[in-house]
C-alpha cells in the first residue's frame, strides 16, 4: 500500500502523470500488432495490480468531474417527465398514445422490443464470451451487464402499461385463484413474461455476484481510511460560489461508503474458499446465461413469429432478432463507453482500442447477419408466392413509411460497412458515429416490422396509419431517461470494472511469465485472481 | 377524363343519415360512415375525383392530426355562396358537386350542435333538388375529414371481394351441378383437392393469388368444426354461422346502427374516428373497382364483423384466456378477464376487433369526447362529462365517477354488458339473443332453438336480407344451404381460420350494350389449372394474358406486381408438389 492518501494518487492521475512503458502496439493505443505472433496488452501502460485497484475504485470514491452532476440533472428531470407521461396515461388510457383499432403496438412494443434488445449484449459479454475465455471482454463486461439490467427495467415499463386495465396486469401471472382460471399457456405474450423475468432475475444475479468482491475491496478502503482517521470528515453541502459549507450530516463519506458496501459485500473476506465458491457460482450463472442469450429475443420474436399477420409470420425471426439484438446491444455499449473513456481518468487504460475495434468487428457481422435477414424476409415473401405477404414488403419499402425503412437499411446495414476498413475500426469518434446510427437503425427495425406490418395488413378497407402523440413520444424518451440516470449512477458509484478479471489477464497474471498478457489461456488465471483480487 | 377546369358544375342536394336535420342530434347517425364516402360528422361537397383534380381540390394525405385534409372551396351557386370542405368519391359524374342537407344546425342538442355545415342556405324553397351553373373555387384554406376508411382500392387483391358477371356465372355454377358436389359444396371447409368440390366462388379466390389453403399438420384444437363428428362435443348443439349476401347488400348501414344498439356500443366522436378508433362491430367494407380510381368500373359493399374463426388466432395470443371458445362455435370475450393487451386486435386477419382507449361508454354523449361539437351554452346546462367539458372523466377513477343517470341506464340495453375502458370488444353474434332463445325453447319445450326462431340484430335490420343466421349444423336451415351455395366463400379462409361467416359472391348482370360480361374463371384457363399453367411456360406472359381473351373489360385489375407474383407462386408450387395443388 502507499503511503500517499488514495486520493491524491488518484489526483495525481488526473492531472495526467500515467506511468509509461511498457508494450503498447503500433499506434501506442492497444491496438492489433502487426506481428501475428504477439498480441496487444489488455491493459495499457505497464500498470501495476494496484494501479488497478486504484483507478477502479478511484471512479466510485471521487467526483467524476464538472460535467457529472449536471449531466445526472439532465437525465433525471427527463425520466421524470416519462414517469409524469406514464402517469398519465394509467389515469387517462391507452388513448393517449396514437394506437388505434388496426395498428394495436405501435411505440410501445418497439421500445420494448428495443430495450430488451440493448440488454443483449452484457449478457453475451459476461456469458457467453467467458465460456470461450475471451479475455477482453474483462474490460467491458461489468458496464455492460450494468446496461442489461437497466436496459430490461425500461424494457419491463412498456408491457406493463401498454396494457388498457393495468390493475389487472396479475392475470398474466399463473397465480392460483379462486376462479382456477389459468394464463394462456399457448400465448406468447405469456411466454415473453416468462422469459423476460427469466432474464432479468439471472442477469440481475451474475452482475450482483460479481460486484461482491470488488464491493469488499470498497468497503475495505473505506474502512482503513476510518480507521486511519482520514477519512471522518462529516459530509455537508457546500456552495459553489461562496464555498460555504451548510446542512453538515452526522455521518462521513467513508462511513456510508463502510456501511453501504459493507451490506453489498455480504461479508466477504477474500479467502481462498471464498474465491473457490465464487468462480464456480460464476460458471454456472454464466452457463444459465448462455441459453437466455439465444432464448429471450427468440421468444420476443415469437410474438410475431405465431401471429398470421403478413411481415410478422415469418420463421426466419427468431435468429434475426437475436442477431439484431446482440447487433444493437453492443451498439449501446459502445455509444455509452467510449464518451466514458474519454471524461473519466485512465479509462483508456484498461478499456484500449483494442476492445473498440473487437466489438466493431462483432457489430460488423451481426450487421450483416441483420442485412441478410431483411434480405431473406423479401425473397420469402416473394418466393412464398403469397399476395399479401409480397405486398406487406412492397409497401414497407415504398408505402406511407417508406422513411422508417430506409432509414432502418441505412443505419443498420450500410453504416457499419465502414468497420471493414481498419483505420475506421480503430476511430472512436467513426465507432461512436456508427454505434449511434445503429442505435437509431435498431429502433426502426422494430417500428418498421410492427408498423408497417399492422397498418398494411389483410384488408385494404382497414389501413389505418399510425401517428405517434407527444406521449408516444415522451414515454420513450423518458424511458431512455431512466436508462442514462441509472447508468449515470453506475459510474459514480459502483465498480465499473471487475478488479479480479481484469487483473488476471494483465502480465503479473500470466504465472509463467510471457508478459504479453495474452492468449495462452492455462485456465488458471483465475486462481491469481483471487489471490491478487482479493488481497490489498 | 376533364382535360381542363370545367366552367359550371351541376349542384345536387341530396339528405344523409341525419335526413334533412331532424336527426342531427343523434349520436348513432352522426357517427354513421356514409355509404360509399364513409365520412362521419361532417356533410362535404363531394365531386368526382377527375374534378377535384381539375379545380385543385383533392384532399390531402394524413396530417399530424391524423385526420385526411379536405380543402375547402367556395360553392357559388344562383348567386349565393358558402365555403364547404370538399370530398372525392371514385364513380361519380364529372362536373357534379353533392350537397348534404341539414348538417350544422344551432339547436339540435348536445350532439347535433354545429356539427357540419348548413348547406340550406345555398338554395331556397322554389329551388329544385338539382341547380345548374354552379361554381367551385379553392379558397386555400385546410379542413380536418373524419372517415371510417382511408382506402379506395382493393389494391388488386381480388380475392377479398368477388364477383362474376351472370354469362359466367351460369356457365359454372350449371357445370358444377353435375360435378361430384352436385350444386352445393359439401364441406366449405375443404383444404385441398379438385376444383370442382370447391365451389364457384372459392375456385374464383384460388385464381387470384389467394393461396390454396394447404395444410401439413392438423390442429389438435381444431374439433370446433361446423362439420363436427357425431359424438364431439361440437356435435351435441346448435353450431351457429352466419353469411352475408354480397349481392344484395347495398351498403345502407342498417346493419351496423342496429348493432350499435342492440349491444351499447357507445359513440366517440370526430376525432376519435379520425385516429381510427371507432368501435362498430360490424362495418361494410367499400371498395372501388376497376382499371383505375377516376373511373371504377363499380363499387363493392362488403360487411364484415367477426366471423367467428374456428382456428381464431386471436384466441391462441390472449396471454390470460380472456377470448375463448363455446360449445356452440362462437368466439367469446370475456370482458372481465381482459387486460387489454390488444394482441388479439394486432392478430385478427379480419381486423374486427374494437378496443375502448378510453371510457368511450361511460363518458355521456357529447360527440364522443370532442368538446368541439358542444358550445358553450348547452354545456353549462348539463353536467356532461366528455374531454375538456367540465373535467376529462377519464382522469377520475371508474368507482368514483359520477354515475350514469337513469335516463342513461334506460339507453343501454340490459342485456348486454356495458364495456369500460381498457377492454377489448367485437360483435359476439348477439349472444345475449342466442341465450334467451335458448332458454325459452327450453322452456316452450321445443328442445333445441328451431331454426327460424330469433334472429340477430343485424340480420334483423337488414332490409334485403343479406343476412343470414342459423345452426349451421342443421341441413334444414336457411344458413346452411346459403353456406353451401356455389357462390358462398370464405373470407382470407386460406389463413385456415376456418370462419363461421360466410360471404356470397357478387353476381353481377351487366348489360351486354354497356359492358362486355367476363368470364375470369375461363380466362384463366380452366382445364389446366392455374399454376400448372405457369409451370408450362407461360412464366414469360403477362399473368393476366393468357387465355387469349380480350381484357379491355377484365373484371380484375391488371397490377404490375403481379408478374413477380406469378413467378413467386408457381415456383412455391412446384415446392408443395408439383403443379397438381387445385388443377
Ligand atoms: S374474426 Fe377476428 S376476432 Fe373474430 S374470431 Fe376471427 S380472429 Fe377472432
Ligand atoms: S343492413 Fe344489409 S344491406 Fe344494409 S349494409 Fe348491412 S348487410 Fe348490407
Amino acid at each position: 500500500m502507499t503511503t500517499l492518501h488514495p486520493d491524491k494518487v488518484t489526483a495525481d492521475r488526473l492531472t495526467g502523470k500515467p506511468t509509461s512503458g511498457g508494450p503498447q502496439g503500433p499506434h501506442g493505443d492497444g491496438t492489433l500488432f502487426e506481428d501475428p505472433a504477439v498480441r496487444t496488452p489488455l491493459v495499457l501502460n505497464n500498470r501495476s495490480l494496484h494501479d488497478v485497484t486504484e483507478i477502479v475504485c478511484g471512479y466510485a470514491e471521487n467526483s467524476p468531474g464538472k460535467w457529472w452532476l449536471p449531466t445526472f440533472m439532465f437525465t433525471a428531470t427527463v425520466a421524470g417527465v416519462g414517469t409524469l407521461m406514464i402517469l398519465y396515461l394509467l389515469v387517462t388510457g391507452v388513448g393517449v398514445w396514437g394506437l388505434n383499432n388496426q395498428v394495436g403496438w405501435a411505440w410501445d412494443i418497439t421500445n420494448f422490443v428495443f430495450w430488451i434488445g440493448i440488454g443483449h449484449a452484457g449478457t453475451l459479454i459476461s456469458a457467453i464470451l467467458c465460456l470461450f475465455k475471451q479475455k477482453w471482454r474483462t474490460a467491458v463486461n461489468r458496464s455492460a451487464e450494468a446496461m442489461t439490467i437497466f436496459a430490461v427495467m425500461c424494457a419491463g415499463i412498456f408491457p406493463g402499461i401498454h396494457v388498457g386495465r393495468i390493475w389487472f396486469i396479475w392475470f398474466v401471472f399463473p397465480i392460483p385463484n379462486s376462479n382456477a382460471i389459468w394464463p394462456n399457456f399457448r400465448s406468447p405474450l405469456l411466454w415473453d413474461v416468462f422469459a423476460v423475468s427469466t432474464y432479468a432475475t439471472v442477469s440481475a444475479l451474475f452482475w450482483f455476484m460479481g460486484m461482491i468482491p470488488d464491493f469488499a475491496t470498497l468497503r475495505d478502503r473505506a474502512d482503513k481510511r476510518l480507521r486511519a482517521g482520514s477519512g471522518t470528515s462529516k459530509l455537508c453541502v457546500q456552495c459553489p460560489v461562496t464555498g460555504i459549507k451548510f446542512f453538515h450530516l452526522p455521518v462521513s463519506a467513508d462511513g456510508i461508503r463502510a456501511f453501504v458496501y459493507g451490506l453489498l459485500s455480504l461479508g466477504w473476506r477474500g479467502s481462498g474458499r471464498h474465491w473457490h465458491r465464487y468462480e464456480a457460482a460464476y460458471l454456472i450463472l454464466a452457463g444459465i446465461s448462455t441459453p437466455l442469450v439465444l432464448s429471450v429475443h427468440s421468444i420476443v420474436s415469437f410474438d410475431f413469429a405465431t401471429s398470421v399477420i403478413p411481415g410478422w409470420h415469418t420463421t426466419i425471426f427468431p435468429p434475426y432478432f437475436v442477431a439484431g439484438a446482440i447487433f444493437g446491444g453492443f451498439a449501446m455499449v459502445l455509444f455509452l463507453l467510449i464518451p466514458a473513456r474519454e471524461l473519466f481518468p485512465n479509462f483508456k487504460d484498461l478499456l484500449t482500442l483494442r476492445h473498440l475495434e473487437n466489438m466493431a468487428k462483432i457489430i460488423l457481422v451481426t450487421g450483416m447477419m441483420v442485412g441478410f435477414a431483411y434480405a431473406m424476409e423479401f425473397f420469402i415473401a416473394w418466393y412464398g408466392g403469397n399476395k399479401f405477404e409480397v405486398e406487406v414488403f412492397i409497401q414497407r419499402a415504398t408505402g406511407p413509411y417508406w422513411w422508417a425503412y430506409w432509414t432502418m437499411i441505412s443505419c443498420n446495414v450500410l453504416s457499419p460497412q465502414v468497420f471493414w476498413k481498419r483505420s475506421m475500426r480503430t476511430n472512436p469518434k467513426v465507432i461512436w458515429t456508427v454505434a449511434l446510427l445503429v442505435t437509431i437503425g435498431m429502433w426502426f427495425e422494430r417500428f418498421v416490422i410492427i408498423v408497417s406490418s399492422l397498418n398494411r395488413a389483410f384488408l385494404p378497407a382497414e389501413w389505418h396509419m399510425f401517428f405517434p402523440t407527444a406521449v408516444d413520444i415522451l414515454t420513450f424518451v423518458g424511458s431512455c431517461g431512466i436508462f442514462m440516470t441509472l447508468f449515470l449512477l453506475f459510474l459514480r458509484f459502483l465498480p465499473v470494472f471487475p478488479l479480479a478479471e481484469i487483473k488476471a489477464v494483465m502480465p503479473q497474471g500470466d504465472p509463467h511469465g510471457h508478459g504479453d498478457g495474452g492468449d495462452h489461456g492455462h485456465g488458471d488465471e483465475s486462481h491469481l485472481a483471487a489471490n491478487q483480487g482479493g488481497g490489498h | 377524363m376533364l382535360r381542363r377546369p370545367p366552367r359550371a358544375l351541376d349542384v345536387k342536394f341530396v339528405t344523409g343519415s341525419i335526413g334533412d336535420g331532424r336527426y342531427a342530434n343523434n349520436g348513432w347517425l352522426q357517427e354513421m360512415p356514409q355509404p360509399i364516402t364513409k365520412v362521419v360528422w361532417d356533410n362535404p361537397v363531394v365531386v368526382s375525383p377527375a374534378t377535384a383534380k381539375a379545380l385543385k381540390v383533392t384532399p390531402d394525405d394524413y396530417t399530424e392530426r391524423q385526420e385526411p385534409l379536405a380543402r375547402m372551396a367556395t360553392l357559388s351557386v344562383g348567386g349565393r355562396s358558402m365555403q364547404l370542405p370538399v370530398w372525392i368519391c371514385p364513380g361519380m359524374a364529372d362536373n357534379v358537386a353533392i350537397v348534404t342537407l341539414g348538417y350544422g344546425r344551432e339547436t339540435a342538442g348536445l350532439v347535433g350542435n354545429g356539427v357540419g355545415f348548413n348547406t340550406y342556405g345555398l338554395r331556397n324553397a322554389a329551388d329544385g333538388a338539382v341547380l345548374r351553373g354552379a361554381t367551385l373555387e379553392k379558397t386555400g384554406e385546410n379542413y380536418p375529414i373524419s372517415s371510417t376508411q382511408n382506402h379506395w382500392s382493393l389494391e388488386s387483391r381480388d380475392s377479398l371481394v368477388r364477383w362474376l358477371d351472370k354469362p359466367a356465372w351460369e356457365t359454372h355454377a350449371g357445370a358444377a351441378e353435375h360435378g361430384p358436389g352436385h350444386g352445393v359444396v359439401a364441406d366449405p371447409y375443404a383444404t385441398s383437392g379438385d376444383d370442382s368440390e370447391l365451389s364457384v366462388a372459392e375456385q374464383l379466390g384460388e385464381l387470384t393469388h389467394t393461396p390454396a389453403n394447404l395444410s401439413l399438420y392438423e390442429n389438435p384444437f381444431n374439433e370446433s368444426r361446423g362439420n363436427a363428428e357425431p359424438g364431439s362435443a361440437y356435435a351435441q348443439g346448435p353450431q351457429w354461422g352466419m353469411t352475408i349476401d354480397l349481392a344484395s347488400c347495398t351498403g345502407c348501414n342498417a346493419c351496423v346502427i342496429a348493432c350499435q344498439s342492440e349491444n351499447n356500443i357507445p359513440v366517440v366522436g370526430k376525432k376519435e374516428v379520425a385516429k381510427g378508433r371507432e368501435m362498430h362491430w360490424i362495418r361494410v367494407d367499400r371498395y372501388f373497382v376497376g382499371d383505375s380510381l377516376d373511373e371504377p368500373e363499380r363499387v363493392m359493399n362488403q360487411p364484415v364483423a367477426c366471423v367467428h374463426c374456428e382456428n381464431a388466432p386471436c384466441e391462441t395470443v390472449c396471454p390470460v384466456t380472456a377470448t375463448v371458445h363455446d360449445r356452440e362455435g362462437l368466439n367469446v370475450m370475456a370482458y372481465n378477464r381482459c387486460i387489454g393487451t390488444r394482441y388479439c386486435m394486432n392478430n385478427c386477419p379480419y381486423k374486427a376487433r374494437r378496443f375502448n382507449f378510453f371510457d368511450f361508454a361511460q363518458a355521456k354523449l357529447n360527440g364522443g369526447l370532442d368538446p368541439k361539437y358542444v358550445p358553450e351554452g348547452v354545456r353549462k346546462a348539463t353536467n356532461n362529462a366528455g374531454e375538456g367539458t367540465t373535467f376529462n372523466q377519464n382522469l377520475i377513477p371508474p368507482r368514483l365517477r359520477e354515475k350514469l343517470d337513469e335516463i342513461q341506464h334506460m339507453g343501454q340495453n340490459p342485456n348486454v354488458t356495458v364495456r369500460g375502458r381498457g377492454v377489448m370488444e367485437k360483435c359476439t353474434y348477439c349472444l345475449q339473443r342466442i341465450n334467451s332463445a335458448r332458454a325459452s325453447a327450453k322452456v316452450q319445450g321445443l328442445g333445441t332453438v328451431p331454426e327460424g326462431y330469433f334472429q340477430v340484430a343485424c340480420q334483423q335490420a337488414c332490409p334485403t336480407e343479406s343476412i343470414v343466421f342459423g345452426d349451421i349444423r342443421n341441413p334444414e336451415s336457411r344458413v346452411s344451404q346459403t353456406r353451401q351455395n356455389q357462390r358462398s366463400y370464405l373470407l382470407l379462409g386460406y389463413i385456415n381460420t376456418r370462419p363461421r361467416t360466410s360471404h356470397l359472391m357478387r353476381v353481377n348482370n351487366p348489360n351486354p350494350a354497356i359492358t362486355e360480361p367476363v368470364d375470369a374463371i375461363a380466362a384463366h384457363g380452366h382445364g389446366g389449372g392455374h399454376g400448372g399453367g405457369h409451370d408450362d411456360g407461360h412464366g414469360d406472359s403477362q399473368g393476366d394474358q393468357h387465355g387469349g381473351e380480350s381484357h379491355d373489360a377484365h373484371s380484375f385489375r391488371v397490377d404490375p406486381t403481379r408478374q413477380i407474383e406469378d413467378d413467386g407462386y408457381a415456383l412455391s408450387l412446384r415446392v408443395l408438389g408439383g403443379n397438381g395443388v387445385h388443377a
